[in-house]
């Protein structure tokens, strides 16, 4: 397969499918061409591929990852106090107090990439009038049967995986599980640096909430990266050592047609690419 | 050896010393000689005119002038020699005054006989064990080095505190035990007012077995720290909780008692805000804790604080439903989520491992 594809294809929001109802042709045609490849060296050249995140989604990625982690370096010491590691980590970063400040600058950090998102989906809203539920992460019926035919097909009751768009069931859960987190942990995070300010409006027992909000959701969000989110994008054997497609922003045709077949049915069917020859879907994956 | 010279550790060097006390103690008040007389002889041959006089063998000689005195004449050897007095004397000041600054050490201590005979016995390991006054079993062992470490090591003896006993075997009788448990008061009078208004205090006065703790409970009895330092700051929590553990359990899961274990000092222990002496129940209007002034106690260190805040629970329980509903079903509900979310997760993530696995199989074309 010695042909590019040269579409760029929108990220998180805009859809060919959504793109305000416009035909196949005209997304195609208003898509900016690209030299697949040039720019990013983990995709060969010569590997058709489209694009799956925007430069600026990525970068919210990148920054989200490094609060994340920042925080968490910092904070999980707190909560498990007596064990070995704890009182250690907290010396390299000079004492509990220094590494609250660390904290609290990447969960501010944090917080500000948050009320951006909430921009960037309020400029595709307001500006760009795409519907909130048309957005290719907004929670559908289709994943509800989609996780039952998933299921089927790890126990080998099924085929195939299920046609799945642009994001699975399992990608949306990532999304929403960030969004409900960062409301849980950044608000009872909030009460807990400014308890004074808090408690002018919430009674005392809200503060004991509040750590224990902050504790147990970090828990599970920790829990859910290093755990979940790792094998994604990590151990998975399909997937080892790296899926770079959030940092590179494109996947490989390939690897669409076997993870997001509804999506690659979708754009063959648009004309936005053409198909994979016969062989190229099965087995062989390109990262 | 520096200074330590001076603490005589034979009694036999001790005998010594009080006998010339006495002696220079009888020159002051002229029982033997009067003045005049003294001033002329050099201090050895003074005592030994002393000690001939005393056992009585020799007749005082001291009124004999020596020859030197003649050949200079009367005041002139007077005023020569009550300036070199006066220069021995200055020099000894700052020979001490000297070693004192260097050392700064400015108690020095001289050990007793008697705490000496108290070490013989009570110095060796595993001297046996004995009862308190509450009937507790404790041992009869005293560590020396560690007493003398301590804050008291450098100037009480044991019968500072044991008072009356001074035979052997001891004579063990309630009296001889409330002595020693009411020593600190002694020295400590003020603390021991403060004390006495305590809750603790409360309990202990009317009846010495109560449930609660007197002095050695929490500043210990022969190895008393320093409870300024860092170290006695950081351990007041379990020292209160070998008796508060629920109390104790729950500050460790605040933000206070989390940051006290990773080695923060500045974060509030039991006594900042109860006080270490004149602690009472929240429904003493004179409490510290007491709700009315609970804001200016939170204040001292929380900027701001107002009637809600001074209401955070500052050692809640998680786990007790009835005390802290809403911090028990929120526990709950973070642990039912959690687990079950990740439960959910790990067993999505096997499926698909598993399922990983089998593809790749398949595709070498092995069989499955």
């Amino acid at each position: 397969m010695k042909e590019q594809v040269t579409v760029s294809k929108p990220g998180l929001i805009e859809t060919h499918l959504e793109a305000g109802g416009k035909t196949q042709s005209e997304v195609a045609g208003k898509a900016q061409p690209e030299i697949v490849g040039a720019i990013h060296a983990e995709v060969p050249a010569e590997t058709p591929s489209v694009e799956r995140f925007k430069l600026v989604e990525r970068v919210q990625h990148l920054v989200l990852l490094t609060t994340f982690l920042g925080a968490a370096f910092t904070g999980m010491p707190l909560k498990y106090k007596t064990s070995w590691w704890a009182a250690p980590l907290m010396s390299t970063y000079g004492g509990v107090w220094i590494a609250g400040r660390i904290h609290r600058f990447f969960a501010a950090t944090m917080l500000l990439l948050s009320v951006f998102h909430l921009g960037y989906l309020a400029y595709y809203m307001l500006v760009k009038r795409i519907s909130p539920f048309k957005m290719p992460l907004f929670p559908t019926w289709n994943d509800v049967k989609q996780v039952g035919q998933n299921l089927a097909y790890f126990l080998g009751l099924r085929k195939e995986r299920p046609a799945f768009t642009k994001f699975a069931y399992y990608e949306k859960f990532d999304y929403w599980a960030v969004f409900w987190g960062i409301v849980i942990i950044g608000g009872s995070g909030l009460v807990l640096w400014f308890p004074t300010l808090a408690t002018r409006v919430l009674p005392g027992i809200a503060v004991n909430v509040a750590l224990i909000m902050h504790s147990d959701e970090a828990l599970l969000a920790v829990l859910a990266i290093f755990i979940w989110h790792f094998y994604n994008v990590h151990w998975n054997p399909d997937i080892f050592p790296m899926n770079w497609t959030m940092f590179t922003g494109r996947i490989s045709l390939a690897r669409l047609k076997e993870e997001h077949r509804g999506e690659y049915q979708q754009l063959v069917e648009d004309g936005v690419i053409r198909p994979l020859g016969g062989a190229a879907g099965h087995g062989h994956h390109d990262r | 050896m520096p200074w330590h010279v001076n603490r005589v550790t034979s009694p036999e060097t001790h005998v010594r010393r009080s006998q010339c006390v006495t002696h220079n103690a009888r020159r002051r008040n002229g029982e033997v000689y009067d003045g005049t007389d003294v001033k002329f002889i050099t201090n050895t041959s003074g005592v030994q005119a002393l000690k001939a006089e005393m056992s009585g063998t020799q007749s005082v000689g001291f009124k004999k002038r020596p020859e030197t005195m003649i050949l200079l004449g009367g005041e002139k050897m007077k005023i020569w020699r009550t300036g070199k007095r006066l220069l021995v004397v200055v020099l000894w000041l700052a020979a001490i005054g000297g070693i004192a600054a260097i050392t700064d050490l400015s108690i020095s201590r001289v050990a007793s006989a008697q705490e000496l005979d108290c070490f013989t016995c009570h110095g060796t390991p595993n001297f046996g064990t004995t009862k308190n006054f509450r009937g507790e079993i404790v041992s009869k062992t005293v560590n020396k080095t560690k007493f003398e470490k301590s804050v008291h090591g450098a100037f009480l003896t044991c019968t500072t505190c044991h008072a009356g006993v001074d035979k052997v075997p001891h004579e063990i009788t309630p009296a001889n035990l409330k002595t020693a448990r009411d020593a600190c008061l002694t020295c400590h009078p003020d603390v021991y007012d403060t004390y006495k208004t305590s809750a603790h205090g409360q309990l202990t006065t009317q009846n010495p077995l109560a449930p609660a703790p007197s002095c050695a409970d929490c500043h210990g009895n022969h190895y008393v720290e320093r409870t300024k330092t860092a170290a006695f700051r950081a351990d007041v929590p379990r020292l209160c909780g070998k008796c508060h553990d629920n109390r104790y359990e729950g500050y460790l899961e605040t933000y206070h008692g989390k940051a006290g274990v990773l080695g923060r000092k500045d974060v509030a222990t039991c006594a900042d805000c109860h006080t270490a002496h004149s602690m009472m129940a929240v429904s003493d209007r004179r409490s510290t804790v007491a709700m009315a002034n609970r804001v200016k106690t939170c204040g001292k260190c929380h900027e701001g604080a107002n009637k809600n805040f001074a209401s955070i629970a500052i050692h809640p329980h998680e786990g007790d439903a009835k005390g802290y509903p809403i911090l028990f079903w929120t526990k709950l509900f973070f642990m039912v989520l959690t687990w079950s979310v990740i439960a959910a997760l790990m067993g999505h993530l096997f499926l698909n491992f598993i399922r990983t696995i089998v593809e790749k199989r398949r595709e070498r074309g092995g069989t499955v």
